[in-house]
């Protein structure tokens, strides 16, 4: 070996020292730094100095901090939040109003007085008054609004714990939904809400959450039972649920029985319900729909695992008196779901954003070449 | 909106590519050089200073060699990196001429070499 070249292991070593940054770093600088590391390297030297180890990793760890904290800088995530900002809104105001017309119908079908709590109807004018103030471009005020509505629905959901841990377990999706429309509502937007989301995905899902809406309506609250004379009708007298459930948006096989034989036109909205969705959100900017779905998909992540891995959990919780409340480690799997769901989204997003600008890269070349 | 104060290292890295473009490494030499020994930058501090400065338009690359295989890149001052090292140098002078100015009203005029 030539001893003025530096020693292939003080390279390896610091390599791995450079392995600390995040990838777009990396990409840009590796090569560099190592040039310069090795540059100011002494002969024979085979390992990193001390200060020089400390000084890269805590670099590496500030650019990390730096690449999550850019997420509010990039323009192209401020769209998503701007979009979140609005449409967030819009869906829970929808979920309120769907609870409130369920509860009413629920009560009709029952001949019952409507039991709709008043704290649903304070938050579904909170709601809609975010939506206006976002519309008029008040983004501060609306943000204040939306934190005051989701604190106070998540200290009200903690409060609740040790008497109903599972409709505080039931009501984590909510809450959560309501904690990411004020922080997106945060966030700076790069221009104004309407202009992100565009009209006509304004309309197309305005008209999905009123079909929601019409759904909770012809929501049927009876159930069928098999007895040995045939199909027998009974009431289900649970009060209706806050986040649609997926037998009633659903249409198909995962279709309570009881709705497809009852009542086709329900199965017909919902189907209309997905497609106004899909259409709306086709109708956005890839770049911010990838962006809304990153930042949606922690809440979406969460009501999958509740709804697959907590069933046991619910039904049997409520058995004891007092109440089974839920152990740490499953409060671990609560906690630890949106976290990792949303790292690995936000990666998804910069694989996609980096197949995006090869592809015009590509496209840019081959136009240069003709 | 004014400029927020440049940090030492990044005030002593623009102040090196003031002379000249510069790659990494001669960098990291002349601001030892310029602040007397004084301040020695380690490649992590560096590339951080130059990746923010870069972001916000003061400093650009010049050209990229290959060098013993490996990749050298030189940096230069941007037309407003240098409107900007002018501001912060000349904010910094003002500063120094205060604290020369009381220093001296204390009788302190041999610490700052003054004029008695």
């Amino acid at each position: 070996m030539n001893p003025a070249e530096p020693h292939p292991e003080l390279e390896r070593r610091y390599r791995r020292l450079l392995a600390w940054y995040p990838p777009d770093h990396r990409r840009t600088y590796e090569e560099e730094m190592l040039g310069v590391l090795l540059a100011g390297a002494t002969p024979r030297q085979r390992w990193p100095r001390l200060q020089e180890s400390a000084n890269l990793v805590a670099s590496a760890m500030r650019q990390r901090l730096l690449a999550v904290g850019s997420v509010f800088v990039d323009p192209r995530w401020r769209a998503g939040t701007a979009a979140v900002g609005l449409l967030v809104p819009m869906l829970l105001l929808t979920l309120h109003l769907r609870l409130a017309v369920g509860y009413s119908a629920w009560a009709r079908e029952a001949d019952v007085a409507s039991v709709f709590p008043p704290r649903g109807w304070l938050a579904m004018l909170a709601w809609g008054a975010v939506i206006v103030f976002v519309l008029v471009r008040w983004r501060v005020v609306a943000a204040a609004l939306a934190w005051a509505v989701a604190v106070s629905e998540g200290v009200d959901v903690a409060t609740r714990y040790a008497t109903a841990p599972v409709d505080v377990l039931y009501a984590i999706c909510p809450v959560l939904l309501a904690l990411t429309a004020a922080a997106a509502l945060s966030v700076p937007g790069s221009e104004p809400a309407l202009d992100v989301v565009g009209r006509r995905a304004l309309a197309l899902f305005a008209a999905a959450g009123a079909l929601l809406v019409v759904i909770a309506a012809n929501n049927h609250h009876v159930v069928a039972t098999v007895t040995t004379d045939g199909i027998a009708w009974t009431y289900d007298m649970r009060s209706p649920s806050l986040i649609p459930s997926l037998n009633v948006v659903l249409p198909g096989p995962w279709a309570q029985p009881v709705g497809m034989f009852q009542d086709l036109r329900g199965i017909v909205v919902a189907w209309l319900t997905l497609v106004l969705g899909a259409l709306g959100l086709s109708a956005m900017a890839p770049s911010v729909r990838r962006r809304m779905v990153a930042l949606l998909a922690p809440v979406a992540a969460l009501v999958a695992v509740i709804g697959l891995g907590f069933d046991g959990f619910a039904a049997s919780s409520v058995r004891f008196t007092p109440p089974v409340l839920l152990a740490p480690e499953q409060w671990g799997v609560l906690a630890v779901t949106p976290v990792l769901t949303f790292l690995l989204a936000a990666a998804a997003v910069r694989r996609a954003d980096r197949r995006e600008e090869l592809v015009h890269l590509g496209l840019a070349a081959e136009r240069n070449a003709q | 909106m004014t400029d927020a104060p440049l940090r030492e290292p990044a005030f002593l890295v623009l102040t090196a590519l003031a002379a000249q473009p510069q790659h990494g490494y001669a960098m990291i030499a002349d601001v030892h050089r310029i602040s007397d020994g004084k301040v020695r930058l380690h490649a992590g501090t560096l590339y951080a200073v130059l990746d923010r400065l870069r972001g916000e338009g003061l400093v650009e690359i010049d050209r990229e060699e290959v060098v013993q295989s490996r990749l050298r890149r030189y940096y230069r001052l941007t037309e407003q990196g240098a409107r900007r090292l002018a501001a912060e140098a000349e904010r910094l002078r003002r500063h120094a001429e205060t604290a020369g100015q009381r220093l001296r009203r204390l009788g302190l005029a041999r610490v700052v070499g003054g004029h008695a």
